[in-house]
């Protein structure tokens, strides 16, 4: 992960240093030079208000889809691994996460976790958290059906048989498998989850924020690190402009999803901006159910008329490229270097809505979630003006947004980015694939590439199974292909060096803390 | 507006239309502009209307016409430059050019949404004053449920259920909006029933019809103009409210309130994006509340000629 982290001596600093030098003329030189020991920077901060975009709304861990709720998730609970900053799937609750054939994952849990009721964590919570997944409502249930059991050999010891080959298993566990104690049921998942995680579950209002508590027994070396905090608070505040404010009067210490022009906003309070290269892919996804979008050639068009890089920069980040399919950078699977992009050409992309019989260009919609995302779907919807495609843009409320997916009366076109996208078997299977629950999107080939990389063990063969199912996507795009997307905080000078997840989740843990 | 603050009525305005009355009035030439102070309250309407009408000549920028490279330009005293002189927005669109637009725009939204109101809050109101009764309790039990409920929960209710769009919000600004009409007309149909004209025109076998048309609207009319002035100003401030809420119209639509909502997302690195819009919401409303004041102004003088 590349952090650029913007340092200048602020006026908060500047009045923080009057104050402690009138405290040290007040107090004596000898309470001043004595410092902070080192063992008490090691120790939690009392506590730490982070600004969310949104309310969570769902703490079912099944049911969780937005990096708001796994946020939450996973400070409270432990999945069996975890994605390293690399995107490499790392053991976590797990010791050991092994397969030979990618039909058999042979696990050994850590010894001495416990769940915050005081119970032991054993296999049983693997089958259990497994079993809940299975029978949930959850949108992903169906992925977990390849697992046909689960053995328990011992407290420790347990093997995940599948029905058939699930290389990309783990990418999955480790974003909704998490252990779930003997205790739980569907209602306590929602108003008290108990979970082995370094927080605690505390208090919920609706609307507001939610609290959780340090657990003073996650002592056990967790790779997740050590709480940051006796006490972590999410407010939930979807306007940017007030998150900014409240980091600049000091009633946020970490404000999450700034947009690329409250950078000068965050600096000129004296905060610091955290750009974290997450590994996110933005798209505008193109339903090729309906016409004109269920010709290919249209498609192309719509990605030759977007000059996208001109926007990545503007407004997602100097860092963002231009994406050649879905797959954000090196860090992915399935990712072709050799692979170009779609050039900006408005040219040709008349000339290709004429050859398929639009020579005039013709009307459309573009769906986007919220409006401060609006701005993207303005930028790319002036280029398609250009050429000729007349675009409504419909901002839609975020529940309504994700409902509508499959829905074949939503608007063709929705602007849209999936994290995280270490494997991109999740995102490919539910948005791409013909039977997909998020798909409008069929193409035969891309079916058969999709199911072939999802059984395939071999990770180089994987990987080249999905560099070819990138090219397809070229050729019969799904998409317009937009950019690498990052995640931008805001922070207090105290949290400078706070590293952010690769996977966007804002789990405050530091592996630096004992 | 509460009752309190309502225009009453002089009963020397009170009067019949009658040509004699008319041929009466004394000439009014020392009233017609003759001091550059009676023109002061409207300098803040002029150079709003300016804006919004010469936009065009202003500036030969597009509004639609985004740059990307040169987004959030400031001011050209601030750094800018002549080509963007109220600098540019978060995709680079000049800010004047859109400004004027997004005022032409908030205007006639605001025209349109204000005489709908006060079409139908006249003819309740004056039904109301004149008919009495059971007529006049109806519509007044009409009246107070209607301003029980919040303007903004019937634009949640309206966009949730019907969506966005111009004949929308004109809806939602004419359900707002009729209320302040028909109350005050009412008050002031009550007073002009017990007029002496009025029961002369029904002593001489006028119907209702005749005197509302020949008598009561006549005689309302400085009233409903000055309400007429201030209820724009209302509407374009409803109207900003709600766009900025995302209740009003589309993203796409330019009005004074999606300026100022696109321009409250970078406050904190580009002031003059939300800076200027909000600007042109505040010449608005003090320039036509400043035009209603002027207004009422003037019928002073004429009653004041009239003695």
């Amino acid at each position: 992960m590349n952090n650029r982290q913007v340092n200048k001596i602020s006026r908060r600093a500047v009045l923080q240093g009057s104050g402690l030098a009138l405290a040290g003329s007040i107090i004596g030189w000898d309470i001043l030079t004595t410092g902070v020991s080192a063992q008490e920077m090691d120790q939690p901060r009392d506590r730490i208000v982070v600004d969310l975009d949104g309310d969570v709304n769902v703490f079912d861990p099944a049911q969780t889809y937005t990096t708001r709720g796994w946020s939450i998730v996973h400070s409270i609970y432990d999945a069996l691994v975890d994605f390293g900053p690399d995107g490499s799937i790392v053991p976590l609750a797990a010791e050991s996460f092994s397969t030979e054939d990618a039909v058999t994952f042979d696990v050994r849990l850590r010894a001495g976790m416990t769940f915050h009721d005081g119970t032991p964590v054993t296999t049983a919570a693997i089958t259990r958290s497994i079993e809940h997944m299975r029978v949930s409502e959850s949108q992903v249930a169906d992925l977990i059906q390849v697992v046909d059991r689960v053995d328990e050999i011992d407290d420790l010891h347990a093997r995940i048989v599948c029905s058939v080959q699930a290389a990309w298993l783990p990418s999955q566990l480790a974003v909704w498998q998490v252990l779930l104690p003997e205790s739980f049921t569907l209602d306590s998942l929602e108003s008290s989850p108990v979970g082995s995680g370094p927080y605690r579950w505390g208090t919920y209002e609706p609307g507001n924020q939610i609290v959780l508590e340090r657990n003073p027994d996650y002592t056990w070396g967790s790779p997740k690190g050590a709480a940051m905090a006796e006490e972590v608070v999410y407010r939930f505040v979807p306007e940017s402009a007030t998150r900014v404010a409240d980091l600049a009067t000091g009633q946020a210490d970490i404000i999450a999803r700034i947009p690329l022009e409250q950078e000068a906003g965050i600096e000129g309070s004296g905060g610091t901006v955290i750009v974290a290269e997450i590994l996110a892919t933005a798209f505008v996804r193109i339903a090729t159910d309906v016409a004109p979008f269920d010709d290919p050639l249209v498609r192309r068009a719509l990605n030759h008329a977007v000059d996208v890089q001109t926007i990545a920069t503007a407004l997602e980040a100097s860092t963002s490229h231009r994406l050649a399919s879905f797959y954000p950078d090196e860090r992915a699977m399935g990712f072709d270097p050799e692979l170009a992009p779609f050039a900006y050409d408005p040219d040709l992309a008349r000339e290709l809505l004429a050859e398929a019989g639009y020579p005039n260009g013709f009307s459309t919609s573009l769906e986007v979630s919220q409006a401060p995302r609006a701005i993207y779907a303005e930028a790319i919807s002036s280029y398609l003006e250009a050429v000729g495609i007349d675009v409504e843009i419909v901002v839609a409320e975020s529940g309504s947004f994700n409902a509508g997916w499959g829905d074949p009366e939503a608007p063709p076109l929705r602007y849209a980015s999936w994290r995280p996208m270490f494997d991109p078997n999740t995102f490919l299977s539910l948005v791409i694939a013909s039977k997909g629950f998020l798909s409008r999107y069929s193409n035969p080939d891309v079916d058969s590439l999709i199911t072939a990389a999802a059984s395939e063990p071999d990770t180089e063969a994987r990987n080249a199974v999905y560099q070819q199912l990138g090219r397809v996507l070229q050729d019969d795009p799904a998409a317009i292909y937009l950019w690498n997307a990052v995640t931008r905080y805001g922070v207090e000078p105290e949290l400078s060096d706070w590293e952010p997840r690769g996977d966007d989740y804002i789990v405050l843990t530091d592996t630096r803390r004992d | 507006m509460q009752p309190d603050d309502a225009i009453r009525l002089d009963p020397t305005v009170a009067r019949a239309p009658s040509d004699a009355h008319r041929e009466t009035r004394p000439p009014r030439t020392r009233l017609r502009f003759s001091s550059v102070l009676n023109l002061l309250p409207l300098v803040p309407l002029a150079l709003f209307l300016v804006i919004a009408l010469a936009g065009p000549y202003l500036t030969p920028a597009d509004p639609e016409q985004q740059n990307l490279l040169r987004r959030l330009q400031p001011p050209v005293w601030a750094g800018g430059t002549w080509s963007h002189p109220l600098g540019t927005d978060g995709l680079g669109r000049d800010l004047l050019a859109r400004l004027a637009i997004g005022a032409r725009f908030s205007l006639f939204i605001g025209m349109i949404a204000a005489i709908n109101a006060g079409l139908v809050g006249v003819l309740l109101g004056a039904f109301a004053g004149l008919a009495g009764g059971w007529t006049d309790r109806i519509i007044t039990s009409f009246v107070t449920v209607s301003m029980a409920i919040p303007g903004i929960v019937i634009g949640i209710v309206i966009t949730a259920t019907l969506g966005q769009g111009l004949l929308n919000l004109v809806v939602i600004l004419l359900l707002g909006g009729w209320i302040i009409y028909a109350r005050i007309v009412r008050l002031q149909a009550l007073a002009l029933r017990q007029s002496e004209f009025v029961e002369a025109a029904y002593s001489l076998g006028a119907g209702k019809y005749h005197v509302l048309r020949r008598h009561m609207l006549p005689n309302l009319a400085p009233t409903i103009l000055v309400l007429f002035a201030q209820g724009i100003a209302a509407v374009m401030v409803f109207e900003a409210t709600l766009t900025y809420l995302g209740l009003g119209l589309s993203i796409e639509d330019v009005t004074l309130g999606s300026l100022v909502r696109e321009g409250q997302q970078v406050l904190f690195s580009a002031w003059w994006a939300g800076l200027f819009p909000g600007l042109m919401i505040a010449l608005a409303i003090v320039g036509f509340n400043f035009l209603a004041d002027w207004i009422q102004a003037r019928m002073r003088i004429d009653r004041i000629s009239d003695v």
